[in-house]
């Protein structure tokens, strides 16, 4: 048997690799079309699945398109029209309560100062306290700043992002074919195989997660209403929004809320209940949600999940956290069977 | 008021010549038509003379040529390699392969040469991460049309018939092979018994 790889094979590897390499690289350099782009693919992948499902009910690709995308702008008109003055109400009600809390820390750190100083004798200096507060005031400061550009950005997204969608939905498999196409013999089975695996892990994660982060939201927001807590549903979005980031986030999603709670309400019942909303609702979400939807589709040591959220931060800020997970489950696919044929050990 | 009807009645009072009738037999032909009928070379037609597909109707076939991956490969070229991850079926476009496989001593042995409208491949496009069991080599002009495991997943979720039929031929497949093994297998144990018997009478 004569075995040859052939000059042209090996330029279709380099030409491939290329191809690559130059979008990534493109992508990389212009955050403005990337994030847009990256936000875009991950709805894409959450809707897309509901195409075969309307094609098979005899619609074609892009009626079927036409009706997610009518579905998806009608069902989230009454959220953008009712909740988000709503919580613009509650965070703009919220600011009026951050000099409380200064004044709650600077009053219980001048009592624990005193005590010390009764017990051992050693004052302690102010500068720690003063160089805390302006550090929280100048991020909120910077934060206003750059709100304007921000909410820039929003506009453009919120044009940009559903016209992406849309032609991902329509034409995304005209993409992939075109992709296909230029993808070498050599490795054309392993890569469609892979890739696909890729898309439905990446899909399946993010569609596990805002089910996850929606459930424990929904828990939050109606205990504290229950509590009659003020501002439960700026608490409850926090908490969901935070849900996103493995380990870190639930502890992350009840610090304002306790925070609020102590200086509002004292170290009292209402207190100790909302300690107790949120062990249920993170137990809720450890014992039940966890298990059932997410850890299926991700089987990473802790410390990896943990690193690559850190890197994914880095990189991409809010949006890494969220698809840093996923990216490293298709990176350990990959990596696995980079292994498997360097050192042929797959059936051996 | 002047209408097509008045023109027409007119021109018959007046026995002027009518223009030409709807020709209803074209017509018709161009309402059936269908992409087998094109005389251009197409896939479904390639596919139409698949003997394994003879149960799809036409249209299935449109439907299934959707799904298929169109590749060329140049003579030598590897296809696929016994032991690697198997998840594609191939039909024959054009061109020849064949198929080897390695023997104890590590050598290659030819298994069988493939030529236009056959096919190879169906164990894995069923199976769970299922390993070839032989290697396919490109000949001369070589061109394939592979489904891979996510079209066929994509075919049940959106065609389930076309999927069901396409099932069903592979079945077609693997239980004609399964017969011919079966066969084979009883002729070597036959052989086998007869060997046993004449070394039973040799050693008496």
């Amino acid at each position: 048997m004569q075995r040859t790889t052939s000059k042209i094979e090996r330029v279709r590897i380099v030409f491939f690799i290329l191809v690559f390499l130059i979008s990534f690289g493109i992508l990389f350099q212009l955050p403005r079309i990337s994030v847009p782009i990256a936000i875009s693919f991950i709805l894409n992948l959450i809707f897309s699945p509901l195409i075969p499902r309307l094609v098979k009910m005899g619609l074609s690709r892009t009626l079927a398109t036409w009706s997610i995308f009518i579905g998806i702008m009608f069902f989230s008109v009454y959220p953008v029209v009712k909740v988000a003055p709503m919580i613009t109400q509650e965070t703009q009600n919220f600011q009026y309560y951050i000099p409380k809390v200064e004044r709650f820390i600077e009053n219980k750190y001048r009592e624990v100062r005193v005590k010390i100083k009764e017990k051992t004798g050693y004052t302690i200096e102010d500068k720690y306290v003063v160089d805390g507060f302006n550090y929280v005031r100048t991020t909120t400061a910077s934060f206003l700043l750059n709100l304007p550009k921000t909410l820039a950005n929003l506009i453009e997204w919120i044009f940009v992002v559903p016209l992406f969608v849309f032609f991902m939905l329509k034409d995304g498999h005209r993409i992939k074919s075109l992709i296909l196409k230029i993808t070498p013999n050599s490795i054309f089975e392993r890569f469609y195989f892979l890739s696909h695996q890729f898309n439905k892990k990446l899909g399946d994660y993010i569609f596990a997660k805002i089910v996850e982060a929606t459930i424990v939201g929904l828990v939050i927001t109606l205990g504290l209403l229950m509590l009659d807590v003020r501002f439960a549903l700026l608490f409850g979005l926090i908490a969901a929004i935070t849900n996103v980031i493995p380990y870190l986030g639930p502890v992350l999603g009840s610090v304002p809320a306790l925070v609020f709670g102590v200086v509002d309400y004292g170290m009292g019942t209402t207190f100790g209940a909302m300690c107790i909303l949120y062990i249920i609702a993170n137990a809720i979400d450890i014992a039940i949600v966890f298990p059932i939807l997410v850890s299926k589709i991700v089987d990473l040591h802790p410390i990896i999940v943990v690193l690559s959220v850190i890197i994914g931060s880095q990189a991409f800020g809010i949006l890494g956290m969220v698809i840093s997970i996923p990216l490293a489950a298709a990176l350990k696919l990959i990596c696995s069977e980079i292994y498997a044929e360097i050192y042929q050990n797959r059936y051996r | 008021m002047a209408s097509y009807e008045n023109e027409i009645t007119n021109k018959i009072d007046n026995k002027e010549t009518l223009p030409e009738k709807l020709d209803i037999p074209t017509l018709k032909y161009f309402w059936q038509a269908n992409p087998l009928v094109r005389n251009k070379q197409t896939i479904p037609k390639f596919l139409r003379r698949v003997e394994v597909l003879k149960n799809f109707s036409d249209y299935q076939l449109l439907i299934l040529s959707r799904f298929l991956h169109h590749r060329s490969f140049s003579k030598g070229e590897v296809i696929f390699k016994e032991g690697d991850i198997g998840v594609g079926f191939y039909f024959l476009l054009g061109g020849s392969a064949a198929l080897y496989s390695t023997q104890d001593d590590g050598s290659q042995a030819l298994i069988v040469n493939l030529d236009r409208g056959e096919y190879f491949g169906e164990l894995s496009i069923l199976q769970d991460k299922g390993t070839r069991n032989a290697s396919a080599l490109a000949g001369e002009g070589c061109e394939l049309l592979g489904i891979f495991k996510p079209d066929l997943e994509a075919l049940i979720d959106q065609h389930p018939i076309v999927a069901t039929k396409l099932i069903h031929s592979i079945s077609i497949i693997i239980a004609h092979r399964f017969y011919n093994v079966t066969s084979e297998l009883k002729i070597l144990k036959q052989r086998l018994k007869q060997l046993e018997e004449t070394n039973a009478k040799n050693n008496e």
